[in-house]
């Protein structure tokens, strides 16, 4: 049996979870420390302890000083960053629950590919290739629409992001911040991802353009996605978050 | 040519019979074994001094000595001439150290021995054709490496040599190997088929006679045994082709189904005569 | 998606070997050769898995054993142990006696004489060597090099050979007005380009990398690279990426080795492997990239 799955006999506890959804996410006692080796292997804790749930189709916001880790956690969850000690608990679609921090690699590729998403700060993608096909890419591999159908899927959303269409066959990389971002937004929701992890994806983006993501969020959980993001703007956060999970603080 | 009939040829009679002693026979003859067991393969062996220079046919005497008995009848040609100066000369040789028949006559013949032709009169399974080869190794032209050859023949990578085979094609529009053409021995390998012209190769194939290949100075035996595939290496939409004489004819015998050769003439005019002497001689008798 | 090659500890030791060879090399150690001893331990105990699909980055300095390790998989080199399977599949069924029956895996082909070697390599992989002389018969025609192994696979068609090299040269954007010219004429990146064509001639299920793009111009380099990424998705190729650059590998790669002295010190994801590199030696190699 894989050990990365594990059943815990408390998480279908109709206490924790009042509205009887699922829990999406489990994490417990989350730590994690790095050491770096060419500073003589100081060790650098950036949190430790963390335990939250996320329920099926919630939103939830992590929030926090700036440095207590909320984007580590967010990492850790993607598997960017390796868990020091803890777990991370996921309902997967199709495996029930895995621990996302012990998960061998290529299962976690799998989840990246079909259910998890994660939308950086920055835009961070392959290079010479077009906004359009950066974002008609995963609607072709992951949701297997045929090429014109992705370009049309993929220009749709390019369009209510209010990406110019000169720029569509332009390379992102040449955008300016807001753009970039913008695209990025577009190739993180285009695939309606199960769960979707956001790292401060509105930071560099205007007011009208703030609406247009909330509004392409607020659809994705219509279809059942699960989110959780940090939002540097608290009251944005306010508006959009079921909940938020304080990271950094004592207990 | 019977197999036990071949081995009886081990009756020859011993002491200095046919020029080479008995170990020098046996070391021969125990490679011509392997070499019609493993139709094709180069049997490497430890080629004797002979009192003429390596290069000269070395390979196909001491096959010849190592096999004849005293009543055989030999033939030795030299591109298809009976009478041309080295195949006198081995047949003086033989005269002499073996006491046996010489004769030009293809049929009467039971061991031929060659350079550069096979006889155009079809041979029977109760002779047997011995040919001088200069160069065994046909991937030669591909690879420079004797080891590295080796290894290709054992595991049948033969890619390079129909890449070169692909090469002509595409630069020239056709094969250009005029002769030494490789062919596939029994589907496996890739045997040079000493300089015959490409007319001669089809009489490899499928055929009654036992064919023995000897390289003096490269120290290589091997042979086609009877019935045995001989394909030219070719391509489904580029065929093999043997050279085209039609609209020519011998001009002593008048044959139109022969290899000619082209012979210039003292006043400039070209003419051609059969290739193969005795075979000429015979038609025009 | 399922694994089509495996690899369970294969080495590769030059010199006789010691007590104490496995003290005296290794990453701990700092080098590749044994002092006692002499030995070289150019690849010492590395095991890995390909998954269909999948592109699985190499990455260290040189010396650091990777090129030895494709040139092991590749069977161009004799492993000292170690053994390597291959995963049932339809292009492997001609291979004799490569599968035992019923099983979904095939033999160690590591300890298979060479010629069935080359036949499950040859209906199975491609490579493509950073020198293109390594990989290119620089004296013969574009076309031929690309129809050299469909030769060897029994091709017999030159009609057919010639679609054949006319497609690939095409997808690897070389000019056919160039096909029947020889590569020692062409620019590097067009030398690359028609090696990869010639790689992929094959139908490759697994296609190996070394270094493909070293030595190239950066607009050259740039264009290999997206034409490896969109043959990939298109031909569904799986990836075995050789580099010592952290950008190639960041670009082509889900997943990804580190290699240091012969010895794999760390793997894992690859975006992992750049924002929380684990071992020392991986963390100086991020930080060197990325200044």
């Amino acid at each position: 049996m894989n050990p990365a799955i594990q059943m815990e006999p408390n998480m279908s506890d109709p206490s924790s979870a009042p509205s009887g959804r699922t829990r999406m996410l489990s994490i417990r006692n989350l730590s994690k420390t790095f050491k770096l080796h060419m500073l003589g292997g100081v060790e650098l804790p950036a949190v430790s302890g963390v335990s939250f749930d996320v329920l099926q189709g919630e939103f939830v916001g992590l929030a926090g000083p700036s440095g207590a880790g909320k984007s580590t956690v967010l990492k850790c969850i993607h598997r960017t960053y390796l868990a020091s000690s803890g777990e991370i608990l996921y309902a997967s679609s199709r495996q029930g629950k895995l621990d996302l921090a012990r998960l061998p690699e290529p299962d976690v590729l799998e989840l990246r590919r079909t259910e998890i998403g994660f939308v950086s700060q920055f835009l961070r993608v392959i290079p010479r290739v077009g906004a359009q096909d950066l974002v008609a890419e995963p609607i072709r591999i992951r949701l297997g629409l045929d090429a014109p159908a992705a370009a049309a899927r993929a220009a749709e959303l390019l369009d209510r992001l209010r990406i110019p269409r000169r720029l569509f066959f332009a390379y992102p990389a040449t955008f300016s911040g807001g753009e970039q971002q913008r695209v990025n937004i577009a190739r993180a929701v285009a695939w309606e991802p199960r769960l979707l992890l956001l790292d401060e994806p509105t930071a560099s983006l205007d007011a009208a353009s703030v609406e247009t993501v909330v509004e392409l969020f607020a659809e994705l959980r219509r279809g059942g996605a699960t989110l959780v993001g940090i939002f540097h703007d608290p009251e944005l956060l306010e508006r959009i978050a079921d909940r938020t999970v304080r990271i950094g603080d004592p207990g | 040519m019977r197999v036990r009939e071949w081995m009886d040829r081990d009756t020859a009679p011993k002491g200095t019979f046919a020029f080479l002693d008995d170990g020098a026979k046996k070391d021969v003859r125990r490679a011509l074994l392997k070499a019609v067991a493993i139709p094709g393969y180069q049997v490497p062996y430890g080629s004797r001094e002979m009192p003429l220079a390596r290069g000269w046919g070395t390979g196909g005497i001491q096959i010849t000595l190592s096999m004849l008995l005293p009543d055989d009848v030999v033939k030795v040609i030299d591109q298809g001439c009976d009478g041309s100066v080295n195949a006198v000369n081995i047949k003086k040789f033989y005269e002499r150290t073996a006491r046996v028949k010489i004769t030009t006559d293809t049929a009467l013949a039971s061991v031929i021995q060659t350079r550069h032709r096979i006889p155009e009169e079809k041979m029977t399974d109760r002779q047997i054709l011995v040919l001088q080869v200069p160069y065994p190794e046909a991937l030669r032209e591909v690879e420079p490496s004797e080891a590295q050859t080796r290894r290709m023949h054992a595991e049948a990578d033969y890619g390079r040599m129909w890449l070169h085979l692909y090469e002509d094609i595409v630069r020239f529009g056709e094969i250009r190997i005029a002769y030494r053409y490789p062919c596939t021995v029994n589907g496996r390998h890739v045997m040079d088929p000493s300089p015959i012209p490409r007319w001669d190769v089809p009489k490899l194939h499928m055929a009654d006679t036992l064919f023995l290949f000897g390289a003096g100075r490269e120290r290589r035996i091997y042979a086609v045994p009877p019935h045995t595939r001989v394909e030219p290496l070719e391509f489904d939409d580029h065929r093999f082709r043997v050279e085209d004489f039609s609209g020519k004819a011998c001009a002593r015998c008048g044959a139109t189904d022969t290899f000619l050769d082209e012979i210039l003439m003292p006043d400039g005019t070209r003419t051609h005569f059969c290739s193969d002497s005795g075979h000429c001689d015979k038609r025009r008798a | 998606m399922d694994a089509l090659l495996r690899v369970h500890g294969i080495t590769r030791r030059y010199g006789s070997g010691c007590p104490q060879c496995l003290d005296n090399t290794g990453a701990a150690a700092g080098t590749n050769r044994c002092d006692a001893c002499g030995s070289v331990w150019a690849c010492r105990d590395v095991s890995l898995e390909l998954r269909a699909e999948e592109a699985l980055g190499i990455v260290g300095e040189s010396g650091s054993g990777k090129s030895t390790l494709v040139k092991l998989l590749h069977f161009d080199d004799a492993a000292t142990s170690g053994y390597v399977e291959l995963a049932r599949m339809p292009a492997l069924e001609g291979v004799d006696d490569l599968y035992a029956e019923g099983c979904d895996w095939s033999r160690d082909v590591l300890s298979m004489d060479r010629y069935r070697q080359r036949k499950a390599r040859d209906a199975s992989m491609g490579i493509v060597y950073q020198h293109p002389h390594l990989g290119l018969r620089m004296g013969v025609s574009a076309g031929g090099n690309v129809a050299e192994r469909l030769l060897s696979a029994g091709w017999r068609s030159i009609a057919a050979m010639r679609a054949r090299a006319s497609e690939l040269l095409e997808r690897t954007e070389i000019p056919l007005s160039r096909m029947d010219e020889p590569p020692r004429n062409f620019s590097g990146g067009m030398q690359q380009r028609v090696q990869i064509a010639k790689a992929l001639s094959g139908d490759p299920a697994i296609l190996l990398l070394d270094e493909v793009t070293t030595g190239l111009d950066l607009s050259v380099q740039a264009r290999v690279l997206d034409m490896i990424r969109t043959l990939r998705e298109e031909l569904r190729l799986s990836m075995l990426v050789v580099s010592h650059d952290l950008g190639v590998i960041n670009l082509l790669c889900q997943r990804t080795m580190v290699m240091k002295n012969g010895q794999v010190v760390e793997s894992g994801l690859t975006d992992q492997i750049l924002q929380d590199p684990q071992h020392g030696y991986t963390q100086l190699l991020v930080a060197s990239q990325l200044q």
